[in-house]
C-alpha cells in the first residue's frame, strides 16, 4: 500500500461570500494545486472541500482566516460503472457502520473511479478489497 | 445516435450510515446509472449530488411496472 499522495481539506465557515473570497485569494496566493473543488451550502453553513497535498502551512493560514479547517485521509478505487456495484459497495458499508465523510466520482469508460474519505478508513479499504476491488491511499488527478 | 437526457439532482440527507445505500438501492431498482455523484457532510446533514439519466437504460428485472425513482 502505497502512502497518501494528497489529503482532503474541508473549510467550513457561515455562508458569507466575504469568507469565500478571502479563502480563494489565499489558496492563489499560497499557490495551492486544488483538485476536486466542491462548495457545498446547507442551510446558514457553506462548506469546500478540495483535494491537495499535505501543508501544515496551509492548514495554519485557513485558520487564521476565522474558519473551522479540518482533514481527512483519503484513498481511491475504480469500479464498473454499474448501478448495483454501487449499491454492493454503499451496502457494505452500511452493514458495517461505517460513515461516508466524503465522496468524488468520475466515469472514465466502463469504469468508475471513487475518492472516499470515511470515518473508519482501514476497515472500509479491507472490506472494499473483499469486494474485488484495489483501495489505494495514492490518489491522481 | 440517440441521447438521452440527464438530470442533476442534489438531495439532503443525515449524516449517518446506510443514507447513501437507501439512495443507491432506489436508484439500482430503477435501473439508473450515476455519474459526477459527491457527496459531502456539513454537520448532522449529508449532501449528495449526483447526474442521472432522466429514463433507465434498459428496463431492469428488479424495477416495478410503472415505478419511477421517488426524487425529482
Amino acid at each position: 500500500m502505497r502512502a497518501p499522495s494528497k489529503t482532503q481539506y474541508n473549510v467550513e465557515f457561515p455562508s458569507d461570500p466575504g469568507v469565500q473570497n478571502r479563502l480563494e485569494r489565499l489558496l492563489e496566493r499560497m499557490k495551492v494545486d486544488r483538485q476536486s473543488v466542491v462548495t457545498t451550502r446547507v442551510g446558514e453553513r457553506t462548506l469546500v472541500q478540495f483535494l491537495a497535498p499535505k501543508n501544515d502551512a496551509l492548514r495554519h493560514a485557513i485558520k487564521e482566516l476565522g474558519v473551522s479547517v479540518r482533514e481527512e485521509l483519503i484513498f481511491q478505487f475504480e469500479m464498473p460503472n454499474h448501478h448495483w456495484e454501487l449499491h454492493k459497495l454503499a451496502k457494505t458499508l452500511a452493514a458495517e457502520g461505517i460513515n461516508i465523510l466524503s465522496l468524488y466520482s468520475s466515469v472514465e469508460g466502463e469504469q468508475m473511479r471513487i475518492v472516499l474519505a470515511v470515518d473508519q478508513p482501514a476497515n472500509a479499504m479491507a472490506l472494499i478489497e473483499k469486494l474485488g476491488f484495489e483501495p489505494d491511499y495514492m490518489v491522481y488527478d | 445516435m440517440q441521447r438521452t437526457q440527464a438530470a442533476r439532482y442534489n438531495i439532503v440527507v443525515k449524516n449517518r450510515p446506510g443514507e447513501l445505500a437507501k439512495l443507491t438501492r432506489l436508484l439500482a431498482d430503477a435501473g439508473l446509472n450515476v455519474s459526477g455523484l459527491r457527496i459531502a457532510n456539513l454537520g448532522d446533514k449529508s449532501s449528495i449530488q449526483f447526474a442521472a439519466p432522466r429514463e433507465p437504460e434498459r428496463r431492469h428485472g428488479r424495477r416495478k411496472a410503472g415505478a419511477r425513482p421517488g426524487l425529482k
